[in-house]
């Protein structure tokens, strides 16, 4: 009983792991900042 | 006049916004343009911001923002045109008066002493002003005015400097007047004849982030060395418009004062802003310093200095910029600049003035390489007789395939020895677990699932570190710089030269950091073409499917297969850069230094700090997505409970117990039987399911549905083909403590046409590895994609592109192989 319930704790635990990692990858804003004063660099694609 | 200097309800013309980059950028974009007429609302004294009206918007600017942008006042514009006043000025006459002011252009002369500044100063203006160095505290200036074209040029000549550190007084003048005074050009007037020395002072230009035009002074004597010059691409590369000139014969002036025009009107070809790269551990520290300037140091001396500057100059120790940081700062910008001083030292155990002069010359070696050629060129004998063999137009290539072959060789050389004593530990381990614990299905998840899966990724981090160990050597020795350099010959033909580079080498560690490393690129169809090449750079976590695959088949030659692999993908990378520049994106290259630092030894803690930050990396994937991942994996191969195959299977066992058959032969049948019910359960999971499905678009490659769902689950991380196969494999386990590539090399269809057929071949196993080096790249990679690129149509893309791709080549190799 008790490796039955510690085996579905894990798959989920798995589950959610995954989520969240998925989230963060795809949906999650990064905060980045742009470079100093490059005034020759397209900053448009760094936000 | 300064705008700052106007009064409430004043008006003006706006002449000229001073200042760099970023802030100067900022103004600009709120409407604070030339010829432009502003008026002050409230300008109270000694109060900020200051508010003004201008393009029919009222707007607050801070009052040293203010005094950066130049404006004629209708006190300046009557003085200038003698109009009729009577009260009242026409914006149209104010705005003329702007353009007559906007004519003037304020220049600075700087250079080595005797390069011929003055001479060049006394040249264009006419004046007899003394040739010869400054001494002493009484350093100075002489400013002239001339015309020429419709402007006034006011010319300082400034004394004369090796550097702009603030070592003697000549240096911090001259770096005080251009901070201070904000010229519209500053020449840097170069003694041609003495190139590497004098592109010093205009690397520290370069990082001042100010507009520089270089005059090649005493051009002739370049020329009657016979040496070879092409500063055209030097100029390119560092951004910096460049004109030959021989000032005591007037040579050159008409074109330097052409050139200078151009810059001053912002329509020069040439003139953008680089950033000389320091190597990769003093960029670190100058991004930690800089952080800390953006957050603890006041907003003006922001506006005035380039952070980036600042942050090279406290990592040099100059008194001057730290005694202003801690005027004008927090505290702990210089606490974080010590320590990241100390870090640098302790990592590359040299002086961090020296790292970063080293780091200039390399920059300079680097663009005198490509471009000069001559007979004075010299360079510390070690590195040139070293050079002489490493950067060479035909050795240098077989040395750089020497080297990588080497490296790979040690890879799996070295790396078997410790891979084989974690593969005991872990099977010891196993067989503990397995005698000790009670039988369940969490028990099975542990032994078959966590052990098995990470266990079988475990075992190569041996390998993983030891390639980490070459790269950090050739990184830290130099080396690396020169094979970039002789790759760079080849590349550019490509169209991916120069900063296309380092986001490619970048990607043999990692493809995340890649992507994300062609923010560097300017152009945003290098850039994508980049970001689309680099997964064909094999990252470190697709190093174990190429360890296990290659051990299992091809161990007495691995080392080669595994170059050879390497080497496949960069090839890759260069047809698919040359047919997306072709076809896709028009070519557009901008020139780029690659920096030639002098070798010098490793330490032992740069090399240990890289590995030790790799292992890190590598033990915190294995605990993180790799676990989970392999945990999902056990679920899905062990779910649903088949209850019919289980009966049917334990029945059989059932009769064969009672049967009359010898003992030995009973315990045979029953193995094979039990074996036969894990294999026929595993078809029927969920994964044996999903294998199936796509079996039939894999089978054309050579590959069965196992190899199928690795792949498929690859996609999370490419470590995770091994964890599955890892998985999968383990229920075939009849108690052997075989290897998981003996498992594989032994490995045989359970069903179908193929029954008892080996899964794997050599030529299998050619297919599986260029599988794996082409397709997918794996999420992560993907999302970067779509987010640097700025559009999931390119992570989409790329996507379909290198699975494609990977399944042609496979499809090509196998059934080609299977000819022969």
């Amino acid at each position: 009983m008790i490796q039955e319930i510690l085996t579905y704790l894990a798959i989920v635990l798995s589950i959610v792991f995954i989520l969240r990692k998925i989230w963060k990858i795809f949906f999650a804003k990064k905060k980045t900042k742009g470079c100093d004063s490059c005034s020759s660099c397209d900053d448009s694609l760094i936000k | 006049m300064k705008l700052s200097d106007l009064n409430t309800s004043e008006e003006g013309v706006i002449v000229k916004v001073l200042g760099r980059g970023a802030f100067r950028k900022r103004i600009i974009e709120m409407g604070f343009i030339k010829g432009q007429l502003v008026k002050v609302i409230k300008n109270a004294p000694l109060k900020d911001p200051i508010q003004y009206e201008i393009m029919g918007y009222e707007v607050s600017l801070r009052r040293h923002e203010a005094s950066h942008i130049e404006v004629v006042s209708v006190e300046e514009a009557l003085k200038m045109d003698a109009i009729d006043y009577n009260g009242v000025i026409d914006s149209d006459v104010l705005k003329n008066s702007a353009f007559k002011q906007g004519k003037t252009i304020n220049i600075a002369l700087v250079g080595n002493p005797n390069s011929g500044k003055t001479t060049l100063f006394n040249k264009v203006s006419g004046a007899k002003e003394h040739t010869g160095n400054y001494s002493g505290v009484t350093v100075g200036s002489k400013t002239i005015s001339f015309e020429y074209e419709g402007y006034t040029f006011n010319i300082t000549d400034l004394p004369g400097t090796y550097s702009l550190s603030a070592y003697s007084p000549e240096e911090l003048y001259v770096r005080e007047y251009i901070i201070e005074n904000i010229p519209d050009v500053v020449v840097n007037v170069i003694d041609a004849s003495n190139l590497e020395r004098n592109l010093y002072l205009t690397t520290q230009l370069i990082d001042m982030d100010i507009k520089v035009v270089t005059a090649l002074n005493m051009y002739d004597e370049l020329e009657r060395n016979g040496d070879k010059f092409d500063y055209i691409s030097l100029a390119k590369m560092i951004g910096v418009p460049m004109v030959p000139t021989v000032a005591s014969k007037g040579k050159g002036m008409a074109l330097l004062f052409d050139r200078i025009i151009q810059v001053y009107n912002d329509n020069d070809p040439i003139l953008r802003h680089i950033h000389i790269n320091y190597g990769k551990d003093t960029e670190k520290e100058i991004a930690v310093i800089q952080t800390e300037i953006y957050n603890n140091l006041h907003k003006s001396i922001i506006d005035h200095y380039s952070t980036r500057y600042l942050a090279i100059k406290l990592l040099e120790k100059d008194t001057e910029i730290s005694a202003l940081v801690d005027k004008f700062g927090d505290q702990s910008v210089i606490d974080v600049c010590n320590r990241s001083i100390r870090r640098l030292e302790g990592i590359l155990n040299d002086d961090s003035e020296t790292i970063i002069t080293d780091s200039r010359y390399g920059f300079i070696a680097g663009a005198l390489r490509e471009t000069f050629k001559g007979s004075k060129h010299q360079k510390n004998k070690f590195t040139r007789v070293i050079d002489s063999i490493a950067t060479h137009n035909v050795w240098g290539y077989p040395v750089f395939l020497f080297l990588m072959w080497l490296m790979f060789f040690s890879t799996f050389f070295i790396g078997k020895y410790p891979m084989n004593w974690i593969d005991k530990g872990i099977i010891l381990l196993s067989d503990f677990l397995s005698q000790n614990m009670t039988a369940g299905p969490f028990k099975d998840l542990l032994i078959d699932g966590v052990i098995s899966g990470v266990g079988s990724v475990l075992v190569f981090l041996p390998n993983i570190l030891i390639l980490f160990l070459f790269i950090s050597i050739f990184e830290d020795t130099g080396y690396m710089s020169r094979a970039v350099f002789i790759m760079d010959k080849i590349m550019h033909k490509v169209g991916l030269h120069g900063k296309s580079f380092i986001p490619l080498l970048i990607g043999f560690g990692c493809n995340v950091p890649a992507i994300m490393s062609t923010r560097i690129i300017e152009n945003k169809n290098n850039r994508i073409a980049t970001m689309l090449i680099v997964p064909f750079m094999s990252c470190s976590a697709r190093l174990p499917v190429y360890l296990l695959i290659i051990g299992a088949f091809f161990s007495d030659y691995a080392g080669t297969v595994l170059f050879l692999v390497y080497l496949t993908g960069i090839l890759l990378a260069v047809i698919v850069a040359i047919v997306l520049n072709k076809f896709v994106f028009v070519k557009e290259n901008v020139p780029f230094v690659m920096e030639l630092p002098p070798y010098r030894i490793p330490t032992f803690i740069s090399v240990v700090k890289h590995m030790w930050t790799k292992a890190g990396q590598y033990l915190k994937k294995m605990g993180g997505v790799i676990l989970v991942a392999v945990v999902i994996i056990w679920t899905l191969s062990n779910y649903p409970h088949n209850k019919a195959i289980n009966d049917r299977f334990d029945n059989s066992i059932a009769t064969l117990k009672e049967s009359s058959l010898s003992e030995t032969d009973v315990n045979n049948q029953i193995s094979a039987m039990q074996k036969q019910k894990k294999a026929e359960l595993q078809e029927q999971s969920y994964l044996g399911r999903l294998g199936h499905f796509i079996e039939p678009v894999i089978s054309p490659l050579g590959f069965d549905w196992r190899m199928g769902v690795a792949l498929f689950t690859g996609i999370a991380a490419k470590e995770v083909v091994v964890s599955t196969l890892g998985v999968i494999y383990q229920v075939d386990d009849d108690g052997s403590p075989d290897k998981l590539s003996e498992k594989i090399k032994n490995a045989k269809y359970d069903s179908g046409v193929k029954k008892g057929q080996n899964v794997y071949s050599p030529i299998v196993a050619i297919s599986f590895l260029a599988f794996i080096l082409i397709y997918f790249p794996c999420v992560a990679v993907i999302a970067s994609i779509s987010r640097e690129s700025g559009s999931y149509k390119w992570g989409l893309f790329s996507i379909l592109f290198t699975t494609s791709l990977a399944w042609v080549v496979s499809f090509v190799i196998f059934q080609l192989g299977s000819i022969f």
